[in-house]
């Protein structure tokens, strides 16, 4: 096909392999174990996980002046940063377009389990914030502050929770093997 | 159920790396590895695209059943003699 004729998605895709940006990937997977960049992961995830469910225990448990709102907002900004920076360096750190069979399988199961996971706790849990903003007549400030954090606890699962799943699916290899 | 396999042997027989041998058939060198270990079940492409690379039938390198160790094939082919 002509370039002229290609579509956007087309073009975007030879501009890729153009910058080479595969070519690194490639490169960087085809290290032995001990210089791959790409690790598991199986521990650190777990810190922005807490921290992201710690603070929407305590948005939901202590309502805090509105300056606190900020700051706990910002902390778990940077808190998902973190997070993403865990995953761009673990299993799943690696653009997707190089994945072979077994890696893409992974992918896979990574992504269904935390959705799984995610759509299984939010469907029990909004029904019981709803009720407990009812019963406890919570006022529109502290709902959007919960909903905030909710978010925010979403966001850091979602980036976090598929690292550590396929971390500990990654059977360790020996570093000495032919 | 387990799948066996005897890739490693078929590999040091030929003097064919992990590398190239994960080159030949389009995976990573990792998952050449896991397969060796018995770590991931290949799909019914990958196996025979394996298969074709040593120029044996699948079911030479795979089994249900565990594979007979060399030093028994050894001793058997000697008692044949």
């Amino acid at each position: 096909m002509s370039a002229k004729h290609r579509t956007v998605l087309q073009r975007m895709d030879a501009l890729v392999w153009w910058s080479s940006g595969s070519d690194m990937v490639r490169d960087d997977m085809s290290r032995d174990v001990e210089g791959r960049r790409y690790r598991p992961m199986r521990w650190l995830p777990l810190l922005p996980m807490a921290f992201g469910a710690g603070c929407l225990f305590s948005a939901i448990a202590f309502p805090v002046p509105h300056m606190s709102y900020a700051i706990a907002g910002s902390v778990m900004a940077g808190v998902a940063g973190t997070a993403a920076a865990i995953v761009n360096n673990g299993p799943l750190g690696k653009p997707s377009i190089d994945d072979d069979e077994r890696e893409a399988a992974l992918r896979k199961n990574a992504f269904f389990f935390c959705l799984a996971i995610l759509a299984f706790v939010n469907i029990v849990g909004g029904p019981m914030l709803l009720f407990a903003a009812a019963l406890d007549e919570w006022v529109a400030e502290r709902i959007i502050s919960v909903a905030c954090t909710l978010f925010m606890g979403n966001m850091i699962w979602f980036v976090a929770l598929p690292t550590l799943y396929a971390s500990w699916k990654l059977p360790r290899l020996s570093d000495h093997e032919p | 159920m387990n799948l066996h396999n005897r890739i490693a042997l078929f590999r040091a027989e030929r003097g064919i790396s992990r590398r190239e041998l994960a080159e030949a058939v389009g995976v990573n060198n990792q998952t050449i590895g896991y397969l060796e270990r018995g770590d991931y079940k290949p799909s019914l492409e990958l196996a025979m695209k394996i298969a074709q690379h040593f120029g044996v039938s699948v079911e030479m390198l795979f089994s249900f059943q565990r594979f007979e160790s060399i030093a028994m094939t050894l001793k058997r082919a000697g008692e044949d003699e």
